[in-house]
């Protein structure tokens, strides 16, 4: 005969101990990797970097807060834009094209360190210069320059848009 | 279907091939070509409205998704046209939804948008992102819908309004700011919602996301909000192009999967077998995420299925075996608890004989499993006393099936019905019990234009948008039935060419059905002689009917009785063996048919080999290496009777509520308290448990291994998800490890090993291997030994002798009689929200929040006689118990009839308090549906039971679907195509 019963009674649970059973098998399961693991936190903790990183982590939100307080500053996002914006102009010139550029620069300030420094010039010598071949070629390379850059500088759909003027259809 | 035409075309220079009716689209996709799209879902087709799939066909650009494949066409995918126009479509998505991948918890390699801009290259957006004026909708419990990043593509309005076909949700094109609507516009919570997460699983970004994945997801998505939203401006305003931000999310999701699982598995909740992923983080279940690749179901879930798994960390959990010491329970070993159970069983075998002993297996555990409780009754305990609980609902079934055409399952598959021109559903409430088999049905009617009948005391959900829906006296089917069958040989309308090539007994039959005339019919059960006519009428014109039925036919006196004479109906019309024809008894729970197919039957070894059949024994015999019994064993039924008569004096019962869903409980739990030793294996303390002498934690779904067998006749892998809670374990350990207690020499290492050894014997599971079963694949039995399996059944002709199906003469058995004093109706079934007597689905917050309770459902009718209001207390007595109930009126049910959802495990409310042991006559399945009560007032009004929560008091809005003529027809559109022409573009 049994009739219903709702009682249980539980078996207290050994948290301590169930923790250092785990503890215990893991250490068994990765012995090689926690003995190198510990060398390398004595490490941090020697050279101090440990405790930094515990605070860190502990005041994490906080943390987190006043670096993006910071960061978020116009003159700090200007800045950053402009890192990126410089690297992304440096990797948007193609290099073979730069590194003759570059040669051509260094041919030129050859050139002109050779001028005395009060050197003068009229009119005239500047027209019979420009019938020179070499600066006749600079000369075009510098208005091409130009050229391109003009067309970039005129309006483009992004540029519109980050002036907020043109919002496109509603969807 | 023409599908096989071949139109051949030309993309980009390349020859492809499509067949007829194809897209471009989808000629593309199957092709393997790339092209963007981001609105156009293979589950739902063609939406139009995201205009990133655009294509150059000779110079117009059109619409891949839409634009059919016509033979000798040109597209060009990257005509400078085509890729202006993706852009601006781009553009304007972009416009309406913040990229802030890295810190975003939908970011996790599956999001839509984010892949498609990765896709296109897109580097900058030429509109800025701006907010709507519309604020988050957090109210719904599961889910969460953000109109800042919804992109309007409208998925998940043409998930909800033609897949699902719930018809909930819309998008508001007439407001300056579209966004998406729920019912008119209120609060999720508050609409008609069901919460089936359809439009969560199909929304192409972080609009609408599960809230178990918020905050959760990614390494960075837990920051809190005002810290992240510095954070996203912050990447917003240094924002060096999408190119960089692009490569740094993607690191980050690549990250993720070292932490989020996603392990596949098949849902308990009902028997249609839904196939998901399951997104875990430790234990927590961040998602559900069904896949086109279910066989079943794709993407479509319901409520349970979808978000209905937190009770697998509920606190209640069993994680200890117990053992009955005087008035408690007391916490054991496992060694302890498994010597005691063998050693007490043991004891009661040699004292009492074999068959003191019994067992009872469950349809909510594996194949394995089942296999596993029958083979220890069998060859270890030396007793046929084994059977599951789908003697409670669906043996009549199976019974009438074999009887008439020989297996006892489905005879087609899920597709079926959903090609099917007539489906009638016979009581059956599939929209709640069946969710996701339920909106094939809805989605053909409302796309495809399918007829449906519903027989149902109760408007039910299916009811509401029936071609005809017909309520016939309790208990009578089988009249109206046999009337129509009758009226339709009468005129000469039987598929004679059929009977004649494939069924037998047809002259018997036809002179049995004498005494069902019209007017008999009428007289009997209520309905008027036109309808019987007009509803033959439509069986007769239907090129194909499919007839589904469930606990409304099997619950009563003669349910194998009607079950038989479903199968008649279709035998005599030719409704069977073809496509979109057959006979769908709809399974109740995810494994009622595997644990019928296991051999957990008192007369049927695996794969409905009889136990006294001595060449089937001589197999088993072999294989087992032991002798096994002849006597035949008891079913549940008799087993609660055998215990009362002292014959039963031990019981072991693995993952069943038999305290509350076998009938008339009281008399049940009498039985229990007089058994000399009970086991009980369950994941929760249940009620049944209580009488437990000792009571083992066994492992839910998610934490083991293992097969079920879906109404499909469908053989489905579900994988580990999480490890066992505790100490629990899977019931195929526990009973292994009891069995080699009793002496057994098992050594299962993994269920593959039981399933193999089950299919290495059962003739009609032959070819079934786990290999075959690997991820998402699956088999219809019967499955032949080169794996061939057989989604529709009998089209080679039937499994008996000379290959014919039988007409078998059914007769009407006339419901339970009551005192006149028992002058209602009551009736009972399932609610959409809860799965059976509730110990899971209450244990989960979100589904107690919406229905905390079961309620009574009175007509209008009845609430004016007794001068009662919803929110009104009532007592319902009947001859086995009573219940204090709290009232709903609604119109769902009329005149002196009454329903009562089950799913409760709270003594004031269940059902089978109430209920007898009255039981069918063939299968001694308990006749639940035949049961009156009276009713007495003990308050008339009140606080309404029904929580403002529930869909059922919501306001649907249908709608043909997404609309998007709408949106072309908006003051200041511009197609994408010629957005370029503006003068402001330049």
């Amino acid at each position: 005969m049994a009739n219903a019963i709702t009682s249980i009674v539980r078996q207290p649970v050994d948290e301590a101990a169930l923790a250092k059973q785990k503890i215990e098998q893991a250490l068994v399961d990765h012995a090689d990797g926690v003995i190198d693991g510990l060398a390398l936190l004595q490490a941090c903790e020697e050279r101090g970097l440990l405790p930094l990183l515990r605070a860190l982590l502990e005041q994490g939100d906080d943390v987190l807060r006043i670096v993006l307080n910071l960061v978020s500053r116009p003159e700090i996002t200007g800045g950053l834009k402009n890192g990126i914006g410089a690297l992304q102009f440096l990797g948007a010139i193609p290099p073979e094209s730069m590194s003759r550029l570059f040669e051509a620069a260094s041919t030129g300030f050859k050139e002109a360190t050779g001028v005395p420094v009060n050197a003068r010039m009229g009119v005239y010598d500047a027209l019979k210069a420009l019938r020179d071949p070499d600066v006749g070629r600079a000369l075009a390379v510098a208005l091409a320059f130009l050229k391109g850059m003009g067309r970039g500088l005129a309006d483009s759909p992004e540029a519109t848009a980050a002036r907020g003027e043109d919002r496109g259809p509603e969807v | 279907m023409s599908t096989n035409v071949k139109k051949t075309f030309v993309v980009d220079g390349r020859q492809i091939s499509a067949s007829d009716h194809e897209t471009i689209l989808q000629a593309l996709l199957e092709n393997d070509v790339d092209v963007p799209h981001i609105c156009y879902h293979p589950a739902l087709g063609p939406i139009q409205t995201c205009d990133t799939c655009m294509v150059d066909v000779g110079g117009n650009i059109v619409r891949a998704c839409a634009t059919p494949v016509e033979d000798g066409m040109e597209v060009r995918t990257k005509s400078v046209a085509a890729r202006f126009a993706r852009k601006e479509a781009m553009d304007r998505i972009l416009k309406n939804h913040d990229l802030y991948c890295t810190v975003c918890d939908n970011n996790n390699g599956n999001c839509t948008v984010h892949n498609t801009t990765m896709a296109m290259d897109i580097d900058h957006q030429s509109y800025p992102f701006r907010k709507k004026p519309y604020e988050e909708d957090l109210s719904n419990p599961f889910y969460r819908y953000d109109p800042n990043q919804c992109i309007l593509c409208g998925r998940c309005v043409e998930a909800c309004q033609n897949l699902q076909v719930s018809e909930v949700l819309s998008i508001a094109w007439d407001r300056e700011i579209p966004r998406v609507i729920w019912d008119n516009d209120v609060p999720i919570n508050e609409s008609s919602c069901v919460s089936c997460g359809h439009c969560v699983t199909v929304c192409p970004c972080n609009a609408l996301m599960e809230k178990n994945m918020i905050g959760k997801a990614g390494f960075l998505t837990g920051i809190e909000p005002e810290p992240l939203q510095t954070m996203i401006d912050l990447t917003k305003a240094v924002e060096p192009g999408y190119r960089a931000i692009f490569s740094i999310s993607e690191m980050e999701s690549a990250m993720r999967k070292s932490r989020i699982q996603r392990t596949k598995t098949v849902c308990t909740y009902c028997g249609v077998g839904c196939s998901f992923d399951v997104w875990t983080k430790d234990r927590e279940i961040l998602k559900v995420e069904p896949q086109m690749e279910a066989p079943t179901n794709q993407i479509s879930t319901c409520i349970k299925g979808k978000f209905g798994w937190d009770f697998v960390n509920s606190p209640d959990r069993l994680t200890k075996p117990l053992i009955r010491r005087g008035d408690a329970f007391y916490e054991a070993t496992w060694d302890e608890a498994l010597d005691l159970v063998a050693k007490r069983l043991t004891e009661i075998r040699l004292k009492h004989g074999d068959d003191a002993v019994a067992f009872i297996s469950s349809s909510k555990c594996t194949n394995e499993e089942n296999y596993l409780i029958q083979k220890l009754a069998r060859a270890v305990m030396h007793t046929n006393n084994v059977d599951n609980c789908s003697r409670y609902c669906q043996s009549p079934a199976t019974e009438g099936l074999r009887r008439t055409v020989g297996y006892g399952g489905d005879t087609g598959s899920v597709h079926d019905l959903a090609m099917a021109d007539l489906v009638v559903i016979i009581g059956a409430n599939p929209a709640e019990s069946h969710p996701v088999l339920s909106t094939r049905l809805r989605r053909a009617k409302k796309k495809y234009g399918q007829k449906h009948i519903v027989i149902d005391l109760r408007r039910n959900g299916m009811a509401e948008k029936a071609d005809m829906f017909v309520r016939p006296e309790p208990g009578t089917d089988l009249v109206l039935l046999s009337a129509v069958t009758k009226y339709i040989i009468d005129q000469g309308w039987q598929d004679q060419s059929f009977i004649d090539g494939h069924v037998d007994g047809y002259a018997e039959f036809v002179n049995s059905l004498a005494t069902y005339t019209l007017a008999y019919a009428e007289r009997t059960t209520g309905v008027p002689q036109a309808t019987i006519k007009q509803l033959a009428t439509m069986i007769h014109e239907a090129k194909s009917v499919c007839i589904c039925w469930a606990m409304g036919v099997t619950q009563h006196l003669g349910g194998s009785e009607t079950s038989t004479a479903i199968c008649n109906l279709l035998l005599v019309t030719g409704n069977m063996a073809r496509p979109g024809t057959g006979a769908y008894p709809l399974r109740g729970h995810n494994n009622v048919q595997g644990a019928g197919d296991m051999g957990c039957n008192p007369v049927y070894l695996p794969g409905y080999e009889r136990v006294d059949d001595p060449g089937v024994r001589a197999k088993y015999e072999q294989a087992w290496g032991v002798e096994l019994p002849t006597t035949k064993g008891l079913d549940n039924h008799e087993m609660v009777e055998a215990i009362h008569d002292g014959k039963l004096r031990a019981m072991l019962l693995q993952g069943e509520e038999m305290a509350l869903v076998d009938s008339n409980s009281h008399y049940v739990r009498d039985a229990f308290t007089k058994l000399d030793f009970f086991v009980v294996l369950d994941v929760f303390f249940s009620k049944t448990a209580e009488f437990a002498d000792v009571v083992l934690p066994a492992s839910p779904s998610l934490e083991k291994e293992g097969t079920f067998t879906n109404t499909e006749r469908r053989i489905q892998r579900l994988y580990q998800v999480l490890e066992p809670l505790g100490e629990s374990k899977p019931d195929w350990v526990i009973l292994q490890e009891l069995a080699r207690r009793l002496g057994a020499d098992w050594n299962y290492q993994h269920p593959r090993e039981i399933l193999e050894e089950m299919a290495s014997l059962a003739e009609l599971m032959k070819g079934v291997t786990y290999e075959r079963l690997e991820g998402y694949r699956s088999l219809q039995w019967p499955v032949a030994e080169d794996g061939t399996d057989s989604p529709l059944l009998y089209t080679d002709g039937f499994p008996f002798p000379n290959g014919r199906a039988q007409l078998v003469p059914a007769k009407w058995i006339e419901p339970t009689e009551f005192a006149p004093e028992y002058d209602l109706h009551l009736n009972n079934g399932r609610m959409l929200e809860h799965f059976h007597e509730g110990n899971l689905t209450y244990r989960v917050a979100g589904i107690k929040e919406k229905i905390p309770t079961t309620y009574l459902e009175v007509s209008p009718e009845l609430a004016k006689e007794r001068g009662i209001q919803t929110g009104a207390l009532v007592r319902l007595t009947s001859p086995f118990g009573q219940l204090k109930l709290p009232v709903v009126v609604t119109d769902r049910v009329q005149g002196h009839q009454l329903y009562l959802p089950m799913n409760t495990s709270n003594d004031e409310e269940a059902i089978n308090i109430l209920t007898s042991s009255e039981s069918d006559v063939t299968t001694h399945t308990p006749a639940y549906k035949e049961l009156r009560v009276r009713m007495e007032v003990l308050r008339e009004s009140g606080k309404s039971p029904l929580t403002p929560y529930n869909y059922r008091l919501g306001h649907p809005n249908p709608q043909p679907g997404v609309q998007v003529e709408k949106k072309w027809a908006r003051a200041g559109y511009v197609p994408v195509e010629q957005a370029r022409h503006r003068p402001e573009r330049g």
